[in-house]
């Protein structure tokens, strides 16, 4: 129901843009000489530098990168939940100027309402446009199954481990079924034996639902096991370094991390880092 | 099991031990009863005050002007003070005032208020209304500019409006906070009731330990004062359990409360 409302909108912009010979088809996001600019107490920061990038749709992206260099602030950009200085960001071809319904964000933290239950909160993405909750609600219980918290559906946050409650903040971002999904550093908060296992199960959800992910994280074998692409960053300022095609197989397994062709990758990405420390 | 019947009998014990020091003190010391009344002696006034029946109408007084104003100045409170939180020009135009008006002793404005909405129970209800409003007012603005910043960005990521990230996000975040207010506020509903029966009635709780006074009735005067701590013991206990049973999210916080 709220999908058709949502195409319906898009129409309009998307045809101006193609005119414009701007979009291309199956990008699903573009960004375009983008640089964001903070004003800090050392005079002005430049967080983001001349990014630009493009995804196709189905496409698992990772930014890569050290604290610092960017990538949660290009992650914003994308979100519309902060302007940039110069240039944009284009999805479905219309340039993001405000949070968009055809965009889902993971955060780093759950950010999760305590007081709500995990159902309510997985809701919220819905109510927040004024559609129909009732009929979302199978929806919503349909993505707990997708995470494996179909009986928890009833529980509140505070009673689900960080791992669980992280699963349901992404089934609250695929809620409105996305064109996009954001996910920001989303399993740095939790322990390393859980990021691991959260990572299967991500990639799990993406080969069931092939959505296009912009995944922004700063573990390199993390980024490497998702991803289809990798962009590395390098901080201060944020500047796109390098692009890493990843062809490894799907469906990609814990024993992949271990095969030499995915040790040389990490390797390969460690010396940029390393390069990039020791020039001048 | 083992806890909860120490938790009883402990203070128990205290409570006899303290009465019979008392007791014994004025025989020891031959204390006379317009000074300290006999424990014995207050029990008898308070028997004769509510089984005779004569202190109702005083009790039943006190306890619907605190009732009525404390729901009347906290609610009012709830209401400005989110207003306030929600509004910059609002906040810009009123907070000074505001603040002005809380750093004044509440008790000095009695007599005005006796001028203004007469001997009845309407002065009692507004001195109530008054003393209440503050701390609720306070803890309603804190508890909304508390509201974790990292939720807020995801109300917004999701592109809820604004009347839906304050209903269903700020107000629950403040809710611990306008409890602790609910909390002082019960004590200090009572302070307001028994300032405006001092300075002007013929009823309550509060004008028969001043009316006591003529006769230097201590008696008279503790059993008023135990009813008082009736009340407010009560009202503080009902605030606790329905801040346990409405705020179920933040059980180390709730423990950490000052007010409790």
């Amino acid at each position: 129901m709220f999908q058709r409302r949502a195409r319906e909108l898009r129409i309009e912009p998307d045809v101006a843009n193609t005119e414009a010979g701007l979009h291309h088809k199956d990008n699903v996001l573009e960004a375009e000489h983008l640089s964001v600019v903070y004003q800090s107490s050392r005079g002005p920061q430049r967080a983001v530098d001349d990014l630009s990038l493009s995804i196709r749709a189905g496409e698992f992206v990772s930014i890569l990168g050290p604290s610092g260099c960017g990538k949660s602030t290009f992650l914003n950009v994308v979100a519309g939940l902060l302007q940039p200085s110069s240039g944009g960001v284009k999805v479905l071809g219309e340039t993001v100027a405000s949070p968009r319904a055809d965009v889902g964000v993971v955060f780093q933290k759950p950010t999760l309402l305590p007081w709500a239950t995990v159902l309510e909160n997985v809701l919220i993405p819905v109510r927040a446009l004024r559609q129909d909750v009732a009929a979302a609600r199978p929806r919503a219980q349909e993505l707990l199954a997708l995470v494996g918290l179909q009986a928890f559906a009833h529980h509140y946050p505070d009673e689900l481990s960080g791992g669980m409650q992280q699963r349901v903040g992404i089934a609250r971002a695929l809620i409105r079924d996305p064109a996009i999904l954001l996910m920001d550093e989303p399993f740095a908060a939790l322990d390393a034996m859980t990021r691991e296992r959260m990572s299967i199960e991500l990639q799990d959800i993406w080969t069931a639902r092939r959505k296009t992910v912009l995944f922004i994280t700063h573990s390199i074998p993390e980024a490497v096991f998702l991803s289809d692409r990798v962009l590395v960053m390098t901080p201060s300022p944020g500047r796109l370094h390098a692009e890493i095609i990843i062809d490894l197989p799907r469906l990609r397994s814990l024993d992949s991390m271990s095969s030499p062709a995915f040790g040389a990758i990490c390797g390969k990405i460690r010396r940029m880092f390393n390069d990039q420390v020791k020039a001048p | 099991m083992r806890n909860r019947i120490s938790s009883v009998i402990y203070p128990l014990c205290t409570f006899v031990v303290l009465v019979a020091v008392w007791q014994l003190s004025i025989e020891l010391l031959g204390v006379p009863d317009y000074i300290l009344p006999r424990p014995l002696a207050v029990l008898a006034c308070l028997k004769a005050g509510y089984i005779d029946g004569e202190f109702w109408p005083h009790f039943a007084f006190t306890l619907s002007s605190t009732l009525i104003g404390y729901v009347l100045g906290c609610s009012v409170a709830i209401v400005i003070g989110a207003v306030l939180a929600e509004s910059r020009t609002f906040e810009k135009s009123f907070y000074p005032f505001i603040v002005a008006l809380q750093s004044m002793p509440k008790v000095a404005l009695a007599p005005l208020i006796i001028v203004w909405f007469g001997y009845g129970i309407w002065s009692k209800i507004a001195m109530v209304a008054l003393m209440c409003f503050f701390p609720l007012f306070v803890n309603t603005v804190a508890g909304i500019r508390q509201t974790d910043p990292a939720l807020l960005n995801m109300m917004k990521a999701f592109s809820a409006p604004g009347w839906m990230t304050f209903q269903r996000v700020k107000l629950f975040a403040a809710a611990g906070h306008i409890f602790a207010g609910l909390q002082i506020a019960v004590v200090l509903s009572l302070i307001g009731a028994v300032v405006g029966e001092f300075v002007a009635s013929s009823e309550g709780l509060g004008w028969l330990i001043q009316s006591s006074l003529s006769n230097f009735d201590t008696a008279q005067m503790f059993a008023a004062l135990f009813s008082l701590v009736m009340i407010g013991l009560i009202g503080t206990t009902a605030i606790q359990v329905l801040h346990r049973r409405l705020i179920f999210w933040d059980g180390n916080k709730r423990i950490a409360a000052p007010a409790e």
